[in-house]
């Protein structure tokens, strides 16, 4: 009919080529860029018939900043603040993988003290990135109220770590050969304290939302996700952990000092969204008790090795170095060429990973599942897109 | 069939209410308010996207269940309503009898529909 | 037809009560806007709105202030009879509703003997509000919350009726004045003790008839981007939003009225008990709004479908077999 040509618009290049199956009566959706729940600029092109998902597909791109060619053009040091602003939820993951690779290329000593502080305040960030994962997560089920107690612990972490840091959100602390500012007794004491405080307030979460029926309900079942899926298209994190298979850098591919620490991988077999909740709440635990035992066994000394180039200019050479970030395993691939500069690097995200496999486990789902088992993914935009 | 305060009640709150809270909220709205005339201020919203395709397509069958059903039991509900002002006066166990059957019947076409599988919606739906 | 000396008396009472419930609503709206985000600030722990005003008290003024400055235009493709009427039919029975709701012994404007009936009449137009609105705005998202809508107001409707039946069928009246003061004023008089899994029902199908939270799926803010009202900006909004307030208020008053006891109290029976009651009400209504996450659409379906309607026939049944005993 005439009103329907003139009525219906055509969208834009992407949902023209996005190919519709051979159901009648399904409607092409963006969940696009601007939406509450896609947590950054995904867009994601659903075909939807009623209230199921027939087909997803996502379009990347919107947040492209081009971190691998500034990489090239920057040299060693310079990059290290770039790092900081890929995930900006642990950006101290992503700076350790990309200096670690550098130490590995240089066979750059660190000092004790500085892998200990490295260990601490990694895993300071990890709780902090996982509270708002958290926090959102429920935010997006529907009940508001969750996401500010979870900002309330946060905000302790980034007092904490702006005193010694500087940032409260964009962390740019490691250096070649160590950390750039030593931490004092406070900065211990106030630590301490916080795991204490968290102890509780664990518990409290637990009783305020994990034991809450309506809550059970929107995630037990929800996104199975077999180990097969997970292998084939490279996952890692908490996605592969709540599948059943222990698999964390910090002991499969140990760096730094790991392996002194005595801590559990947690590990759920249910596959669904509730085991990767549950991985990510016990992650929390297991993170402070690393912290404990990192602050009971810190040792004196200096925290960066004054013999490090600052200007480095490493032999032809390439090496790879991989930290367990908050979404996954985060690598460096580096390349040098003799340069001031690296001739590439590669940036290995977890969240993209973990992204490729939505349009296959969001298929034939409702959509209020298919937002559930996007949050339970932990996606952050900037790192997909880089 | 006579007018009575009621209806006068009825129209007068009716009309009121529409003026002072639908049609004066509008107008002082277009009195208040910019006029701004841009193409892109007019686009449905759709996360910021031109969206693809119209609207107006056809619902899923699965509402047409509900609404079925609703219909079957509002129109049950109604016949209720009269029976309730006289009940207390009536005589108890017939009515309850009466009622009963009349109730069990509803309740029936409930557990029709629940048999039937219209309330389970599949988890995953096979491609 | 009517009596000359009657003639002024009660046509005043019909203005004077007019002019009441439209001070009442738009009053309500106002504090309810400012109650229900003061009392999610402390819920949150933080301090909710606090710069307009002493205590931000003055914030809803603000932001009806803003929402009248807003454009106000029709979508392209949308059709303009519908999508300018959905507001106004959302709007405007709940206006009509206050006519029989007893708020005091001597205040009430029309004292009917079908005042239930027009209640829950007028209150069933709201399904139709949002499902034209929906549909006439040519938007995807809003054609979803619609549909989702639609199913849950009318699956809604019958435990609703089904958990005022019984209070009927014990006091054999539809006249909400008789209904109230039929209850004693002691608390164990109410009829709440009579049936309280009526009342937990019809408490439950409030919630869901006017959308609020756990079963805010229609206007679901994160997954639908404002459901129905998408597409609907500055004064448009204000109504809906204004309505679903409104009919909040009206199902406060409804279970105060037939199961609280209206405006009956132990010290002095007055209008001071039954807006007391309605906004304890109404406070619990908004406590859950921000404790409880979302419920899944088909979920909601069934906890109304499987259980609550059973539920109500069995409380039905039951009170009809300890009448005819």
């Amino acid at each position: 009919m005439d009103l329907d040509r003139r009525l219906a618009s055509s969208g834009d290049f992407y949902s023209q080529k996005f190919q519709t199956t051979e159901r009648e009566d399904t409607l092409v959706l963006n969940l696009g860029p601007q939406h509450p729940s896609t947590h950054g600029v995904l867009r994601i092109l659903l075909e939807i018939d009623g209230e199921y998902i027939v087909r997803a597909e996502p379009v990347l791109g919107y947040i492209h900043r081009m971190h691998e060619k500034i990489a090239e053009v920057m040299t060693y040091t310079q990059f290290a603040p770039y790092t900081g602003r890929i995930d900006y939820l642990h950006p101290l993951a992503w700076g350790w993988s990309h200096i670690g690779a550098v130490e590995r290329l240089m066979d750059v000593q660190v000092p004790e003290r500085a892998e200990y502080i490295r260990v601490i305040t990694c895993e300071l960030n990890r709780i902090s990135s996982h509270l708002l994962w958290w926090g959102a997560y429920i935010n997006d089920l529907g009940a508001f109220t969750p996401f500010f107690y979870a900002f309330d612990d946060r905000e302790i972490i980034s007092d904490i770590l702006q005193r010694i840091i500087g940032s409260r959100l964009t962390f740019s602390f490691y250096r070649i050969g160590g950390v750039a500012t030593d931490i004092d007794d406070r900065f211990v004491s106030e630590t301490r304290e916080f795991c204490n405080r968290m102890k509780e307030r664990l518990k409290m979460y637990k009783a305020l939302v994990t034991d809450n029926f309506i809550f059970r309900n929107r995630l037990e079942g929800i996104g199975e996700i077999p180990f097969e899926t997970c292998r084939k298209y490279g996952a890692t994190g908490p996605v592969v952990r709540g599948s059943g298979k222990a698999y964390d850098v910090r002991r499969s591919e140990p760096y730094s000092i790991y392996d002194r620490f005595d801590f559990e991988i947690p590990v759920y077999h249910t596959c669904d969204a509730m085991g990767r909740y549950l991985v990510r709440m016990d992650e929390i635990r297991e993170s402070i008790k690393i912290i404990e035992q990192a602050l009971d066994a810190l040792p004196q000394g200096e925290c960066l090795n004054r013999k490090a180039p600052k200007r480095p200019k490493p032999p032809p050479n390439d090496v790879y170095f991989a930290v367990e970030g908050g979404r996954g395993k985060v690598g460096a691939h580096l390349v040098s060429d003799g340069g001031r500069s690296p001739y590439r690097l590669k940036l290995r995200s977890p969240s993209y990973s973990n992204l490729s496999l939505f349009s296959e486990v969001a298929q034939g789902t409702l959509i209020a599942d298919a937002i559930s088992i996007l949050g339970s993914l932990d996606l952050v935009i900037p790192e997909i897109d880089r | 069939m006579s007018v009575s305060w009621l209806h006068v009640a009825i129209i007068v709150f009716f009309i009121q209410g529409l003026i002072l809270f639908a049609i004066v909220p509008f107008l002082l709205s277009r009195l208040l308010a910019h006029r701004v005339k841009a193409h892109e201020l007019k686009m449905p919203f759709e996360c910021g996207m031109p969206p693809h395709g119209s609207a107006w397509m056809r619902f899923g069958i699965n509402y047409y269940f509900y609404a079925l059903l609703f219909l079957a039991f509002d129109v049950d509900v109604l016949y209720l309503f009269p029976v309730s002002t006289y009940y207390i006066d009536a005589n108890q166990l017939v009515a309850f009898i009466k009622l009963l059957i009349f109730l069990l019947i509803l309740f029936a076409s409930v557990v029709f529909f629940w048999k039937k599988g219209v309330f389970t919606w599949p988890r995953k739906i096979k491609m | 037809m009517m009596d000359l000396i009657f003639f002024p008396w009660q046509l005043f009472v019909i203005f004077v009560g007019l002019a009441g419930v439209m001070a009442f609503v738009g009053l309500n709206g106002l504090l309810l806007v400012y109650l229900d985000r003061k009392i999610a600030g402390f819920i949150q722990r933080r301090v909710g709105p606090y710069e307009v005003g002493p205590q931000g008290i003055l914030q809803p003024v603000a932001d009806g202030l803003k929402l009248l400055g807003k454009q106000i235009f029709t979508p392209k493709g949308a059709d303009p009879a519908l999508y300018w009427l959905a507001p106004m039919i959302s709007i405007t029975p709940a206006i009509v509703v206050f006519i029989a709701i007893p708020f005091g012994p001597n205040l009430q404007v029309i004292n009917t003997n079908v005042g239930l009936i027009l209640i829950l009449a007028f209150t069933g137009i709201n399904v139709l509000a949002l499902c034209l609105g929906g549909w006439a705005s040519q938007n995807k998202y809003a054609l979803l919350g619609a549909a989702r809508d639609i199913a849950q107001s009318v699956a809604y409707e019958i435990p609703l009726l089904l958990s005022v039946l019984p209070i009927i069928f014990l006091t054999g009246t539809f006249n909400l004045f008789d209904i109230a003061s039929g209850q004693g004023a002691w608390p164990w008089q109410w009829y709440i003790l009579h049936q309280p899994v009526a009342f937990l029902i019809f408490f439950v199908c409030i919630l869901a008839e006017t959308n609020r939270s756990p079963f805010d799926l229609p206007e679901g803010e994160s997954e639908l981007t404002a459901g129905f009202h998408t597409d609907y900006s500055g004064m448009a909004f204000a109504l809906f939003f204004l309505a679903e307030y409104s009919y909040m208020v009206i199902g406060s008053c409804l279970i105060a009225t037939i199961f609280l006891g209206g405006f009956q109290g132990p010290i002095a029976s007055g209008a001071w008990w039954f807006l007391a009651k309605v906004y304890i009400l109404l406070l619990i209504m908004i406590w859950i709004r921000w404790t409880f996450p979302r419920l899944r659409f088909d979920q909601l379906l069934n906890i109304c479908w499987k259980w609550m309607i059973p539920i109500a026939v069995v409380n039905l049944l039951v009170t009809l077999a300890v009448i005819s005993l």
